[in-house]
């Protein structure tokens, strides 16, 4: 089956916006943070978020990638997909990403969870913290949210059989066992290169390997 | 939209007023498209044709214009799309190479390929050979990962570029892809990976130089005198920081600073990377330019107006390139790629392929403007096609870009849904049954999901299809469309382009031009003309 993780990848589906996004995210702490997300009895999966103020990586979201973005001047936005078994990687450059309408939104990317949708939660209550961090619970129509705002980060997202649970964070990120993949270890091939390398071995198995890598995205179809 | 819009109907306004009479009509369809009208005016054409002859067949120069994966299907929907943006008929316009006298269609297959890649048809369009696939100005006896540097010598096919500098021609490369990238780099290197752009891509071992360094190491006359284009990248260190995106590095690993080198070697050469300073250059006085204005490929023209130092377009650089090389009174040959019309269709999105074929039309209407048809050969053409195609009924003055309707009437599949005029045989834009993504609320991810009601396609009702970003759909899905292997237009004007009539094999332009130039009596260094081919359709040896 035709699969869709490329923009699944992307934390915050709904911060998609149709152009570059504000790079301002004074209050988003640089840290890693491990999640671990369930659906209903399928096993568990733990993937990680690192963020600082110019970069955001997902690691294992998607088994053996990395998803890297690179916030750079003028608010530009680049995208690095990086396959760690392969030493090679996808390079989306602000101009695929706006082709592909996969521009995120830097300040809702970084958090796991659009602000915006807190607010549709409506008002919080009180909740349980997490470690020494005070935390906040929104919740409506069976969503649940439970959020920490000093490291503006959930806790934990639930809705139906699917909760995410946040496991671990380091802050400051220098503390983690996890580091920001280095993408100059890495092969990177352009987007925009991809159909022309149709006798790349790796190029060839991307297909296999991720089928959504290569810029299938949402196009209001 | 609005902004590309606003930019093409200037352009496409320029254009409409440079069109034969046939081709002028209005937008208003019921104004001209009359019988009394086609009938007269195809009268008029035979007697337009009559009067035609050609320019003889020595050209001082030539300019060879190619759309990188410019289909004829890719041409049509740009020609109307033009003519739409202007107000008028877009069926009747014509961009500005399709007012050429003179046209062929070519056979794109390469010697391996049925459909084939950029590297070896670029080089049959320079070098006068079919060779394999991913094979750079090389014979068809070149593996391709030949590493070994004396086997590529031994291969090495000479081009109608370093024939020309040979001969004290002045030499020019303009594109808006990588200048390292297949078609650009035929005229100049000879390897056998067109991916062995950088020396951090060839293998350990390799004594083959990358691509990059044959340009700025060309060993031919006094070197290419104008490069304009994208791939700055391969041109500096790891340790060397980009000048327009700070936090990005060049990609060598050897730490060469070739811009450097190439500056050195060519003493009052200038390099520039940005708007400003392309800008600044007077041709009057600079005889030798590199211009490299983006790490990779420079931008689409929908998407020039984003970069933060500017880019020019690919007309801006074809003029600025040709008032350099036309100070040589020997003449030139320039090379001019609309590049990125290829990775347009590749992310199987028409319209910036479309935006794109209109800039490359504006190139040859500056080329046009700036050279004497008496002296000078420009050729307009493909290197190969792209799965592309205008389908369903629609009426005459139907926005491209939309979906199929008759008198405005949406035409509908057997689903009954609409769909669009243009789509792809294949590629990203696969939009077929449980392909539609759903953001999870808790994850917030897509999942595959049928459309509402069960249907197997997207209801396209509500969508706007002319969306710059809107990804026309495809059949198959595959991570990239593809290239398409029917024959390619030829379009030409000037001396010699009689000589481009019926369907011709695609290595017969550089014979043209070879011969246009004066060349063809030249044996040159051809090494590789007595390369037998590879693979499973090599004779059998005894």
């Amino acid at each position: 089956m035709w699969k869709w993780a490329f923009i699944g990848s992307l934390l915050a589906a709904a911060c998609m916006v149709p152009s570059i996004a504000l790079p301002s995210d004074a209050d988003a702490p640089a840290l890693a943070a491990e999640f671990e997300t369930r659906f209903g009895k399928q096993a568990a999966r733990r993937w990680r978020l690192l963020r600082d103020a110019a970069r955001i990586e997902v690691q294992e979201r998607v088994p053996g990638v990395s998803e890297l973005w690179l916030l750079e001047g003028g608010g530009r936005i680049r995208h690095l997909r990086l396959y760690h078994e392969a030493r090679a990687g996808i390079e989306y450059d602000a101009a695929d990403l706006r082709l592909l309408e996969a521009v995120p939104d830097w300040r809702a990317l970084g958090r796991v969870v659009d602000p915006a949708r807190l607010e549709r939660l409506g008002p919080p209550e009180p909740a349980e913290r997490f470690a020494r961090w005070p935390a906040r619970r929104y919740a409506r129509d069976g969503q649940e949210v439970v959020w920490i705002p000093a490291l503006q980060l959930p806790a934990r997202i639930a809705e139906g059989e699917a909760v995410t649970r946040l496991l671990a964070v380091h802050t400051p990120a220098a503390a983690a066992p996890w580091r920001f993949t280095d993408p100059g270890a890495y092969r990177l091939i352009d987007y925009a290169d991809l159909g022309d390398m149709e006798r790349d071995p790796f190029v060839m198995r991307l297909l296999e390997i991720d089928p959504d890598a290569a810029g299938v995205a949402h196009h209001g179809h | 939209m609005k902004d590309g819009i606003a930019m093409l109907r200037c352009a496409a306004l320029v254009a409409a007023v440079m069109l034969p009479p046939a081709a002028t009509a209005g937008a208003d369809p019921a104004a001209f498209n009359t019988a009394e009208y086609w009938f007269e005016s195809g009268r008029a054409a035979v007697a337009r044709a009559a009067r035609l002859h050609p320019q003889g067949w020595r050209a001082k120069n030539v300019i060879l214009f190619v759309g990188d994966g410019m289909g004829v299907s890719t041409v049509t929907a740009a020609r109307i799309l033009a003519g739409q943006l202007a107000g008028r008929d877009g069926e009747s316009h014509r961009l500005s190479f399709e007012r050429f006298p003179h046209l062929a269609l070519s056979v794109t297959a390469s010697a391996n390929q049925q459909t084939p890649d950029s590297a070896p048809t670029a080089t049959a369009m320079v070098a006068g050979i079919k060779t394999n696939d991913g094979a750079i100005s090389v014979g068809p006896g070149v593996e391709r990962g030949e590493t070994d540097a004396a086997v590529i010598a031994a291969h090495s096919v000479e081009t109608i570029l370093e024939q020309a500098e040979k001969r004290g021609l002045s030499t020019g490369i303009v594109t808006t892809a990588r200048i390292t990238h297949a078609t650009p780099a035929v005229n100049y290197a000879h390897i056998g990976n067109r991916d062995w752009e950088c020396d951090s891509d060839l293998p350990a071992g390799a004594t083959v130089k990358d691509i990059a360094r044959q340009l700025v190491e060309f060993p031919h006359g006094d070197g290419v005198d104008v490069v304009l284009g994208g791939g700055r990248r391969c041109f500096h260190g790891r340790d060397s920081e980009d000048p327009e995106y700070p936090g990005r590095f060049g990609r060598r690993a050897d730490g060469r600073d070739l811009i450097g080198d190439w500056l050195a070697a060519r003493p009052g050469s200038v390099y520039v990377w940005n708007q400003a300073q392309f800008d600044a250059v007077d041709p009057r006085r600079v005889r030798r330019l590199l211009g490299l204005f983006e790490p990779s490929h420079m931008r689409y023209e929908a998407d020039r107006d984003l970069d933060g130092t500017g880019e020019p377009s690919l007309a801006e650089m074809t003029e600025k390139a040709l008032r350099i090389l036309q100070r040589n009174r020997k003449g030139y040959y320039l090379m001019v790629e609309a590049g990125r019309i290829d990775h347009a269709h590749h992310a199987g999105n028409a319209y910036r392929a479309l935006v794109d074929t209109i800039a490359l039309s504006d190139a040859v209407q500056k080329a046009v403007a700036l050279t004497d048809p008496r002296d000078t050969l420009i050729i307009v053409t493909a290197d190969h096609s792209h799965v592309f195609t205008i389908a369903g009924y629609p009426s005459r003055g139907n926005p491209i870009l939309g979906k199929a309707a008759i008198e405005g009437q949406v035409l509908r599949d057997a689903f009954g849904l609409p769909y669009t005029t243009l789509s792809y045989a294949n590629g990203p834009g696969y939009a077929g049954e449980f392909t539609r993504r759903v953001f999870d609320p808790i994850g917030e991810r897509a999942v595959p999901a049928p459309y509402p009601g069960g249907l197997p396609r997207p209801d396209l009702s509500e969508i706007d299809t002319t969306d710059p970003n809107y990804l026309q759909e495809a059949t198959v899905p595959l991570s990239s469309e593809t290239h398409a292997g029917e024959d390619v237009a030829i379009y030409a004007r000037g001396p010699g382009a009689q000589f481009f009539h019926g369907v011709q094999e695609q290595h017969v332009i550089y014979h043209v031009m070879a011969k246009a130039l004066g060349f063809d009596h030249e044996r040159g260094d051809r090494r590789g003309r007595g390369d037998g081919p590879r693979g499973p359709w090599a004779a059998p040896r005894r």
